[in-house]
């Protein structure tokens, strides 16, 4: 017992004497630039213990006298600081030593940051300054080939340049697969990420596995990107940025130069094909330069006499504009705000279409002792004018004009296109005058046929937090997304002259579809979404003991989403040029309600809510930092699930090691600087479907009801019985590894995700009275490895360096069961792409063994034994097979990031080459040239007669090699024949292989003597930027950027058709002005 | 301040729970409140638009080809020719529009009548089942063996299998038994309402499902063996058919009028649109049927077709355009088939015809020629009211006069050159119902053709690129089915236009 109080007394003692010895030092660890270094670690030399400084880079620690810290930070060199004679504030500055892998401090789910090294996952943070270095005009564009794993394709190059996004390929077969955008925590719609301007992100974390997501619930089973936009530093600094870029055309279809109009209106006694001056095909005779007239004689008795000649082949593609995007922003930023406007006009390749896009941006928050409040109000105003292609249809029902690229395309390189601009007074331009008699004149179409459409967004958060406890903080978070969008979509009445009607030439009148009267249509649409969502939690962490810290979070979510739409059209305007609903004759039309699947909804004037309710839980471990363990679990409440079926749980774990830091002998390797290796394990749960999806349904076609008799038909979707949620089975591993004092860093997961209860739209047979059924019906796998090599600098030289870095994903997928073994049939049709009248039938399917997706497509009948063409042994002709045949894939097996950059001083230079790979690609502009007469393909053999290359045909019930039988019509009967070529898909399939440049970027910081030595002006920075500046595709890709897609919605990949503007390709300049 | 703590932990777990109980509202959304679903959507309101497709909504513009393989219709000068149709190597998709269609209408007909009868409506599902008796022929007609048995049970089998073409013949007239039973019992009273097609009309009903049973007896003429005597007996009443008969034309019509989708269907395709252009402005009359109608100094002539410039003329069928007049050159559609006022829009509102009353009369003069009906009409009389219906029912002026002079004096309508035999006399009236059918049924004459091949030259393709010399035997079954009902169509073997023959062609 005396014993036991002397031993206490000492103790007390020693308390007392350390008390006596050691005083309570404080301050922040910057970076060498003054950004705050979170978590940076702060210890006592020659001592155990010390502490980790919080997410702003703060420390609190009681030292001894004279002691020695030690700040480190995982990326930035390590520093030793003496405490003797500096006081207790002592603010340590760190210099970075790379960018990469560990010093990224991560925003994990519900805005909490996390050290990357705790993560068992894989996440990649891209800071403002890499988004912003070629000045893209939306986040989605800057993103792309700068994370691995993550594919963008670029859909079309119109003033929206709306993208598709998927990270680590697909995990759902026919849902959405798009990622889940939080902006500031709040789940914002993925649109978004097309109107955030890059200025206002402060740094960006793509969240790739399904692992990482688990507390976000079903929108993150595709990933997640994180943004958080700027809030202000201590110092308030304006910063000032003006961008100009011009957009050009760089691809263009492979065009024949040699023939020019006619259809066989006009035969000469050899059956060849004579020139026909009015016509849109091009199967007329070879050019020959001698003087020919274009149309006919005008009522003044006028007419174009012009060379026939191929003068006029690059008027299309001089018929696209030089577009045009200017940016302009300009932020305030200070400790409590950030406030930004930016203004982007964007002047597109389509002559006069207009997009405009203001911004308006306040984020703020106050601390009050415990309490703390942040808030963020972003509004955004998108006003656009643009010609509206698809709705040329509705003007002419009975023509197939098509789109306006298609009606370029039928423009024979005789003709002087440009001239026909000034469609209102042009002589030869005006409608009535128009010398084509089947295609009208693309600037009547883009001066008549217009959309014009406003969208307001609204997106909020309130987040509130109150520490409770020291270990316990209660934070509730609510957000909202609010849109509203309307849009116009006008018709121009068509007025044609009584000349134009009634004129004869050579006895023929002109052609009635294109030369009589139609009256004018109108179209309007409003709509609303709207998202509310509420996070409710407790979180916290606990040391244990002084190695074992505890984190805990439990919490909730309710979410309610609710959707209007209101759609009302006149097709018959009795005023002209007079556009509004109530001024027709006749019935107004009213589209109806197709209904909604995951990725979208099909027709107008609903009412649609959805609601979720979640609760989840995560629990980690961290032992001395460099061991970490997470276990995550979730439930969610889906109200478009039925009642039993409504509630699902998924659990994951994931876990990471430091082992440079857990290794005594790697600690203080000169080799290895980093080294970490993580796995991670998870299910999560999807619904992939929309509101009321339920139940088969009915609706009134056109034309009902008449009168009182209402008349209804059973729409084409069933859905069966008990469709329950999609799971994803994920599982990584990941090696991160820094060598070199973190010169060389490289990064490598492997993942594995099994899709299974995958929801489908079965195809059905017209037979069972529906087309889709909605099932439970296939299971795939989807696995890869993504890697991501970064040498800082590669080399120096000089006072520059190069660096590199260099991503690249392999991805593969298969599918592994569907109902009933049947293929799937997931998107696209015949006829859907197509103008002209034989389209081929082009499919994305899954079928079991095969990737997700193959194609299917429409082929000829072949020898099974060599695979050759069957050709007709008196005719030549080829014929169609009853099968389709499966092949290819749509989805890159490889894609490649390379960006090098050199800087010196002021000056920077870096770009941005990609290469994706191993896919295919299927252009239904192919066809419609060829139907056309204007691709280079239909004038391969010169429009002769000539022998289907690689073909057999039957002799002696023998397929022999054909070696001299020649199709009967080399002109357009073979090339317009559906049988023969054009319903053909594989004729127009290639390989969807792509190297690209896609960004340069040259930036140069003006020498800040020259503005005062930055009294006022802290940095001036002009730069060059270029996108997509190089493509390189395989000679077999006769027809386009192999990256556009005829939808953005839906889960179709490489299927393009002639409704898109070609590809373009962007300069610009810079200028950004920081005070 | 603990203070504040608890009442921040009390508001956090009281939220938590006031959210969670309201859960079961808060998730009970689901129910559509845009779309009618079977909850709501009954027999009758189905009905309507059922006999609208029926009546060739959707079929009529699809069924273009028939109308030009026939010798009917042509494209004109102004196009490019079709390939594919003309050239008779018809591809997989070519009959995906058609089929879908016919399916589609033959799917709500079954909804309207699993619906009827489970409301106990007999009537209504007597009707639905005998328009539906109506297309299926059709649809066995241009396919063969198709799936009848187990379509439209999608839950039970996803992947129809495919019943042979010949015992869908039978179910066909099994069903219109049936049908014609239903008939007999009393109606629910709104019936008359919802009944777009004969208003009401049981009799009327009945007469159409008896036409039908012998229209499907007819085609079967050729097949060896085939003995109609137990189906006629069915229909036979005093010793007649109790078929339709002259005036007794049955057609729907919801309220057709001259507005956008609203028109008569056959208007639509090949009248004029609201506007007054040309409603298929490609198409034109046929040379081969103006020159039979010219030389047999037909005045239906003008009833069927308009006149271009003063001359009724028709395009060569296939021909190279540059090779034929223009659409402005060529006769139109004319006031027999469009409406006396051609583009002003009368005839937009007029009945879409399901089975005029001339084609039952036709039918009924070949099953007396053939001696399958023992009554006191003798084949001659009955053949002739056939034609004379015809003129009637075309508006020709001053029609039975006409008619009268045509039977009289045109050597092909005379029934004195019918010759003797029972082949000749029905190779002899089917002439007469294939002119008399010009533009109202392509797919009838086209059968017709197929079994008894009585059309005199002319009417195959001018494209040198044909396949074949004789029309196609059916269509190839669509892509559709190979794709997602592949299996079971590939049950039915290789199938080849030209040679693989409907099971009633001789």
């Amino acid at each position: 017992m005396r014993k036991l109080v002397s031993i206490l007394t000492a103790l007390l003692l020693c308390s007392f004497l350390a008390l006596a010895q050691t005083h309570v030092i404080t301050g922040k660890v910057t970076d060498d630039k003054g950004d705050a270094v979170p978590f940076a670690s702060v210890k006592i030399k020659g001592q155990k213990g010390g502490t980790v400084a919080d997410e702003n880079g703060n420390f609190k620690l009681s030292v001894p006298e004279n002691a020695v810290l030690e700040f480190s930070a995982a990326g930035l060199t390590a520093k030793e600081v003496n405490t003797a004679g500096q006081g207790t504030l002592i603010n340590v500055s760190l210099v970075r030593t790379s960018v990469e892998l560990s010093t990224v401090v991560v925003t994990t789910s519900l805005g909490i940051k996390r050290q990357a090294k705790e993560l068992g996952y894989a996440a990649t943070t891209l800071n403002n300054k890499t988004l912003t270095q070629a000045k893209a005009v939306n986040v989605q564009q800057a993103l792309n080939g700068k994370v691995s794993g993550v594919n963008i394709s670029t859909v079309n190059s119109g003033v929206f340049e709306n993208a598709k996004i998927n990270i680590r390929g697909i995990r759902s077969l026919t849902g959405n697969n798009q990622p889940m955008l939080v902006v500031d925590g709040a789940p914002t719609p993925l649109g978004y990420l097309s109107s955030i301007p890059p200025d206002d992100v402060e740094d960006l974390t793509v969240l790739k596995s399904a692992a990482s997501a688990a507390i976000y619930g079903p929108d993150a089973v595709n990933g997640v990107i994180v943004i958080t936009t700027k809030k202000g530093g201590k110092k308030p600094t304006v910063t000032v940025n003006s961008t100009i870029q011009a957009t050009r055309i760089s691809f263009f279809p492979k065009l024949q130069k040699s023939f020019g109009a006619g259809a066989g209106e006009v035969v000469d006694q050899f059956g060849n094909y004579g020139y026909v001056p009015y016509e849109n095909q091009q199967y007329g005779p070879a050019f020959d330069g001698s003087l020919k007239p274009v149309g006919i004689p005008l009522e003044d008795g006028s007419i174009q006499m012009l060379p026939y000649s191929n003068g006029h082949y690059k008027d299309k593609e001089k018929f696209w504009n030089t577009g045009l995007t200017f940016q302009n922003s300009v932020s305030v930023a200070s400790e409590d705000f950030y406030v930004s406007i930016q203004d982007a006009k964007i002047k597109g390749l389509v002559p006069d279409d207009e997009n405009r896009r203001t911004s308006f941006r306040f984020n703020g928050g106050k601390k009050y002792g415990n309490f703390s409040i942040n808030y963020g109000l972003n509004y955004i105003q998108q006003n656009y004018d643009v010609v509206n292609e698809a709705g040329f249809q509705n003007t002419f029902p009975d023509a197939y004009n098509g789109g306006l690229f298609f009606l370029v395309m039928q423009t024979s390189s005789n003709v002087p296109l440009l001239d026909y601009k000034d469609w209102r007074n042009g002589k030869f331009a005006q409608f009535s005058n128009y010398y084509n008699e089947y295609a009208v004149n693309p600037y009547w179409l883009i001066g008549n046929i217009r959309q014009k459409g406003r969208e307001d967004d609204i997106i909020g958060n309130l987040d509130v937090n109150y520490q409770l406890f020291p270990w316990l903080k209660a934070s509730a978070r609510v957000s909202t997304n609010l849109a509203f969008q309307s849009f116009k979509n006008t018709n121009a009445p068509v007025v044609v002259s009584d000349w134009a009607q009634t004129v004869a030439f050579n006895g023929n009148p002109r052609n009635s579809t294109q030369y009589s009267n139609r009256p004018g249509i109108v179209f309007d649409d409003e709509n609303y979404s709207s998202r509310l969502n509420l996070d409710y939690f407790l979180s916290g962490d606990h040391g244990i003991t002084k190695d074992l810290t505890v984190k805990y979070l439990a919490g909730g979510t309710i979410r309610q989403n609710k959707l209007k739409d209101v759609a009302l059209g006149g097709n018959n305007l009795l005023v002209p040029y007079l556009y509004n609903v109530a001024v027709r004759s006749g019935d107004a039309f009213v589209p109806s309600f197709g209904g909604t699947s995951a990725t979208g909804i099909t027709g107008n004037n609903y009412d649609i809510k959805y609601n979720l309710l979640s609760a989840y839980g995560s629990l980690g471990f961290s032992y001395k930092g460099w061991a970490n363990l997470e276990l995550t679990a979730r439930n969610d409440w889906d109200s478009r699930l039925l009642k039993q079926n409504r509630s699902f749980f998924y659990p994951a774990a994931n876990a990471a090691v430091v082992l440079s830091d857990a290794i005594p002998a790697l600690q203080n390797s000169n080799t290895i600087s980093y080294l970490k290796v993580r796995a991670a394990i998870s299910k999560s749960g999807n619904v992939n479907l929309g509101a009321y999806s339920l139940q088969a349904t009915y609706s009134q076609p056109n034309g009902f009801p008449f009168g009182s008799n209402g008349g209804f038909t059973a729409n084409n979707v069933i859905p069966s019985a008990n469709l329950e949620p999609e799971f994803v089975n994920t599982k990584e591993v990941g090696l991160e590894v820094g060598f070199l004092k973190n010169r060389i860093n490289f990064e490598a997961t492997y993942f594995n995700q099994n899709n299974t209860n995958q929801v489908l739209n079965v195809s059905r047979s017209w037979t069972t009275g529906y087309t889709t059924e909605v099932a439970n019906a296939a299971d795939f796998k989807n696995y890869g490895v993504e890697m991501d090599l970064g040498l800082t600098p590669l080399i120096k030289v000089g006072k520059g360096r190069i660096d590199l870095k260099i991503n690249a994903t392999y991805n593969n997928n298969k599918v592994t069961r569907t109902l009933g073994n049947v293929p799937v049939v997931i998107g696209g049709s015949s006829g859907f792409i197509q103008n002209s009248v034989s389209s081929p039938t082009v499919n994305n399917i899954a079928v079991v063994g095969m990737p997700a997706f193959a194609f299917q497509l429409t082929d000829y009948l072949r020898d099974s034994a060599t695979g050759k063409v069957i050709v007709d042994p008196v005719t030549g002709y080829p014929s169609q097979a009853p099968d389709l045949v499966i092949k290819g894939r749509t989805l890159p097996l490889w894609v490649v990031g390379v960006t090098p950059s050199y800087s010196v001083g002021n000056f920077s230079i870096s770009m941005t080459w990609d290469y994706k790979g191993g896919h295919d690609f299927f252009s239904g502009l192919g066809s419609d040239a060829d139907f056309a007469g204007i691709s280079a393909r239909s004038a391969e053999y010169g429009r002769q007669r000539f022998v289907f290359p690689n073909s057999v045909y039957l002799q002696n019930g023998k397929y022999v090699p054909n070696t001299s039988i020649q199709v009967q019509d080399g002109n357009s009967g073979f090339w317009t024949g559906a049988t023969t070529n054009s319903a053909i898909a594989t004729n127009y399939f290639s390989s969807a292989a792509a190297w690209r440049l896609r960004e340069l970027n040259i930036s140069y910081n003006l020498p800040l003597k020259w503005f005062g030595n930055g009294k006022y002006i802290k940095r001036v920075t002009v730069s060059a930027v270029g996108k997509n500046l190089l493509l390189f595709v395989p000679k077999s890709n006769q027809w386009g950027d192999p990256e556009f897609n005829y939808s953005t919605t839906g889960n179709t990949f490489g299927i393009a058709s002639s409704f898109q503007s070609p590809a373009s390709r962007m300069f610009g300049g810079s200028l950004t002005v920081q005070f | 301040m603990k203070c504040l703590n608890k009442i921040g932990i009390s508001a956090v777990i009281f939220s938590f729970i006031a959210l969670t109980s309201c859960k079961k509202d808060f998730l009970d959304v689901n129910d559509d409140p845009n779309r009618g679903t079977d909850a709501n959507i009954t027999a009758d309101l189905i009905f309507p638009q059922a006999a609208d497709l029926a009546g060739g909504q959707a079929i009529i513009g699809t069924q273009g080809f028939a109308e030009k393989w026939v010798g009917y219709f042509a494209s004109n000068g102004d196009y490019a020719r079709d390939q594919t149709e003309t050239s008779y190597a018809i591809s997989f998709n070519f009959g995906n529009t058609l089929w879908a269609n016919y399916y589609n209408a033959l799917f709500d007909l079954y909804l309207t009548k699993q619906k009827a009868l489970a409301d106990s409506n007999f009537v209504l599902a007597g009707a639905s089942m005998i328009l539906s008796a109506k297309l299926f022929q059709e649809v066995v007609d241009t396919w063969g063996s198709v799936p009848y048995s187990q379509a439209f049970q999608e839950t039970k089998y996803p992947l129809p299998a495919y019943d042979k073409a010949q015992d869908i013949y039978s179910a066909l007239q099994k069903s219109l038994d049936t049908a014609v039973e239903y008939m007999g019992t009393t109606a629910p009273l709104s019936f008359t309402t919802v009944d777009v097609v004969n208003h009401g009309d049981q009799d009327l009903w009945i007469k159409f499902a008896n036409t039908l049973k012998l229209r499907l007896l007819i085609r079967q003429s050729e097949v060896s063996g085939f003995n109609p005597a137990s189906e006629i007996a069915k229909i036979t009443q005093d010793g007649d058919l109790y078929v339709l008969g002259p005036g007794e034309s049955v057609g729907v019509n919801p309220g057709y009028s001259n507005q956008l989708n609203k028109q008569s269907p056959f208007y639509a395709t090949y009248g004029y649109t609201p506007t007054g252009v040309k409603g298929t402005a490609s198409t034109s009359a046929n040379a081969y049927i103006i020159n039979i109608l010219t030389t047999s100094g037909d005045a239906r002539l003008e009833q069927f077709f308009q006149s271009a410039g003063g001359k009724f003329v028709g395009d060569v069928y296939g021909d190279e355009p540059g090779n034929i007049p223009s659409g402005a050159q060529t006769s139109y559609f004319g006031p027999g088939l469009i409406g006396a006022d051609l583009n002003g829009g009368s005839g937009a509102s007029q009945d879409q015809w399901l089975i005029p009353s001339f084609e039952s009369l036709f039918l009924r003069a070949e099953a007396i020629a053939r001696g399958w009906v023992a009554g006191n009409t003798d084949a001659k009389t009955a053949y002739e009211d056939a034609v004379i219906e015809s003129f009637e029912w075309l508006n020709v002026t001053d029609a039975d006069a006409a008619a009268a002079d045509y039977l009289a004096n045109a050597s092909i309508a005379n029934w004195d050159n019918a010759g003797s035999s029972v082949s000749s006399k029905a190779k002899f009236i089917a002439f007469q119902k294939y002119i008399a059918m010009c533009g109202v049924d392509p797919l009838e004459a086209w059968a017709d053709q197929r079994r008894l091949k009585f059309l005199p030259s002319g009417f195959i393709s001018a494209n040198p690129s044909r396949a074949a010399n004789i029309l196609p035997y059916r269509l190839l079954y669509p892509q559709t089915e190979y794709t997602n009902n592949g299996d079971n169509v590939k049950q039915e073997g290789t199938i080849n236009q030209f040679t693989s023959k409907i099971f009633w062609q001789p």
